[in-house]
């Protein structure tokens, strides 16, 4: 995917997270660009490491930079919670004349936005680990071990919460797959 | 007279720095005495003429700032309740963590190429930056007979960890009190090396701009919790007596930027030498391996305008010369709103038509995006409650960034070049079914 093609996703990506009632802050979208390439397979190719409220791309909070500076995306402020993004002239422009690329990955985008919706940073951050944990430590891990190394990793998050967020990730996981067959 | 353990050096930004007797020794190594070499701001001297500094000042006064950071956020009074957690308790795990803050603070930059910035993208073989370099440095048994000999000895990768941030060493798990440590060097809001950089930059270049009440910032300087949506992390931030200050050095930053960092015949200068080297360099690169690359310093390079100006025949000599004659291209357009209006690709478009028209090896493109991401750091106010700054600042919330594009000629097209683009400058800009160009 050439960058123009990888705008216009992220661009239609804000818009249709906004449409279901996300405010879209940077790490909304952090983390919706992160299910994206790494569950839904979109490539983007950012690297994610984790970090910060759980995977995190510095490559992709340059790039939000830039679009902001290209106008293809704008901010606003949302008080208590940090800037929230939305489509800029530029952006809307780009995502008509990048129309091909964005039927494309249509399943892929409406997937991810149902699954993040409207999740709050809290459950972003305990789901977008728990995948990161899953994809670190392979298929052949329990549930159990799972969730215990993410809360190793993140140990604010008390170890129900991580486990549900663990099998929260598995459905999520075997809907992708049983769609993809 | 017996040796005295602290030793000081006048500084021009911080009046003396202050550096102890083990300290020394990694001043005194082959790779820091390097850095007397490596200029702060490569060229810019052909056009700013006190900005003759190098890295080795910066370096030392970032590790002056360091410990200073360090003394505000760990004195007790100001560790806030909530994060208490991640720092450490004793007095002598206290006393390591600033060693080896001040220690990444030094060598931080050790891995610069000559001319620092200038060359840096296109002269070393991809996948290596200074950054790399750097951490190959720090590795390398040239600096590791210092750090190990220590006391306490210093682990090479907590230096690793904050010389070079999470950002620059993903390899590496960093726990919430190094992930800080290292924002205090790498942060993009309240880096030491950004406030160095910027006063030093200001002091050498002439350009008042770049000040700001440091002293003021550092002292509000803090570590706090920051939650968004129940998600909460540490993070450096102050308080909010000094909101102000970081008000000013951020916009400090952006008008060095717009003032020095992308004056246009800075830049241009960068890409005449970059030039000079890809034809001069052997393959094209500088040596990746560190016994090789420590030998590399702006003096070679200099050494190196010199010889290839005196051989019309070598494939370096024009840039040599637009350098050594003082006699660089021309800024024939630099986009504006206005233009980006009309057509988001401005810049490309009108390149390429005049690189059709004058010939390609007349013309040179150059744009830039100061990179980083939203500027949203805590602040606690005097009622201990914590806001996030883009909450209590306008000013913040609407920072702009500094970018530019810039499309230059060579002195013998110049006249040609003006007129062509005069006549056909709208022609070109007006074509709005084609693809944006990003």
């Amino acid at each position: 995917m050439n960058r123009n093609d990888k705008a216009a996703v992220i661009i239609e990506l804000v818009k249709r997270l906004r449409d279901n009632g996300n405010w879209c802050g940077e790490t909304h979208l952090q983390k919706a660009i992160y299910f994206l390439q790494a569950l839904l397979l979109v490539p983007l190719d950012f690297e994610y490491i984790l970090y910060k409220h759980g995977p995190y791309s510095f490559e992709l909070t340059d790039e939000l930079s830039r679009f902001l500076f290209e106008g293809f995306l704008n901010i606003e402020p949302h008080h208590g919670y940090g800037p929230s993004f939305y489509p800029g002239t530029y952006g809307e422009i780009l995502i008509s004349r990048y129309s091909e690329t964005i039927n494309t990955y249509n399943s892929q985008l409406s997937h991810v936005s149902e699954i993040i919706g409207r999740k709050k940073v809290i459950e972003l951050e305990r789901l977008a680990t728990a995948y990161f944990v899953s994809l670190e430590m392979g298929d052949s891990r329990s549930r159990e071990e799972r969730a215990r190394r993410l809360v190793n990793l993140k140990p604010h998050i008390a170890y129900p919460d991580a486990f549900s967020a663990v099998e929260e990730i598995d459905s999520i996981r075997a809907q992708v797959t049983s769609v993809a067959e | 007279m017996k040796s005295k353990n602290f030793q000081e050096v006048r500084d021009p930004i911080h009046v003396f720095i202050k550096y102890d007797c083990q300290e020394r020794k990694l001043i005194d190594s082959i790779p820091f005495q390097r850095l007397r070499h490596i200029h702060q701001l490569a060229l810019t001297y052909l056009l700013y003429p006190g900005a003759t500094h190098k890295r080795f000042g910066h370096s030392l006064g970032v590790m002056e700032l360091a410990g200073r950071v360090y003394d505000v956020i760990t004195t007790p009074e100001n560790i806030h309740e909530d994060i208490r957690h991640i720092i450490p308790t004793s007095t002598d795990e206290l006393s390591y963590w600033r060693r080896v803050l001040r220690v990444a603070a030094l060598c931080h930059d050790l891995g610069h190429l000559p001319f620092s910035h200038a060359t840096e993208h296109s002269l070393i073989d991809g996948g290596w930056n200074h950054e790399r370099l750097t951490r190959e440095f720090i590795q390398n048994s040239c600096i590791r007979e210092k750090t190990d000999n220590m006391t306490p000895p210093l682990k090479t990768e907590h230096i690793v960890k904050l010389a070079l941030g999470k950002k620059e060493a993903k390899d590496l798990p960093f726990s919430d009190w190094e992930a800080i440590l290292s924002e205090i060097i790498t942060g993009d809001a309240f880096g030491v090396d950004r406030m160095d950089y910027l006063l030093r930059d200001s002091h050498h270049a002439g350009v008042l701009y770049g000040k700001f009440d440091h002293l003021r910032l550092i002292d509000t300087l803090r570590i706090l919790p920051l939650s968004v949506e129940g998600s909460t992390e540490p993070y450096l931030g102050i308080e909010k007596g000094g909101l102000h200050c970081a008000e000013a050095l951020l916009m400090a930053r952006y008008f060095m930027f717009k003032q020095l960092y992308l004056h246009p015949v800075r830049r241009i200068y960068d890409i005449h030498l970059r030039d000079f080297l890809s034809g001069w360099l052997t393959d094209g690169r500088f040596p990746n391996v560190i016994d090789k690359f420590v030998e590399w310093t702006d003096n070679k390079v200099f050494a190196g305008f010199v010889e290839v100006y005196g051989n019309k025949s070598h494939p370096s000599f024009n840039a040599a010369r637009r350098i050594v004659e003082r006699n660089h291209f021309r800024l024939i357009y630099e986009l504006n709103p206005k233009d980006r209006d009309m057509c988001p690709d401005a810049t490309d478009k009108l390149f390429n038509s005049l690189s059709r028209y004058c010939g390609a090896e007349n013309v040179k493109k150059d744009t830039y995006v100061q990179p980083g991401g939203l500027l949203n750091f805590p602040v606690v106010g005097y009622d201990n409650r914590i806001s996030q700054s883009t909450d209590l600042s306008e000013t913040l919330a609407r920072m702009p960034r500094a970018e530019m594009a810039f499309i230059f000629i060579s002195p013998e097209k110049r006249d040609k070049a003006e007129k062509w683009l005069d006549s056909e400058r709208d022609r070109i800009l007006d074509s709005s079914s084609k693809e944006i160009a990003v």
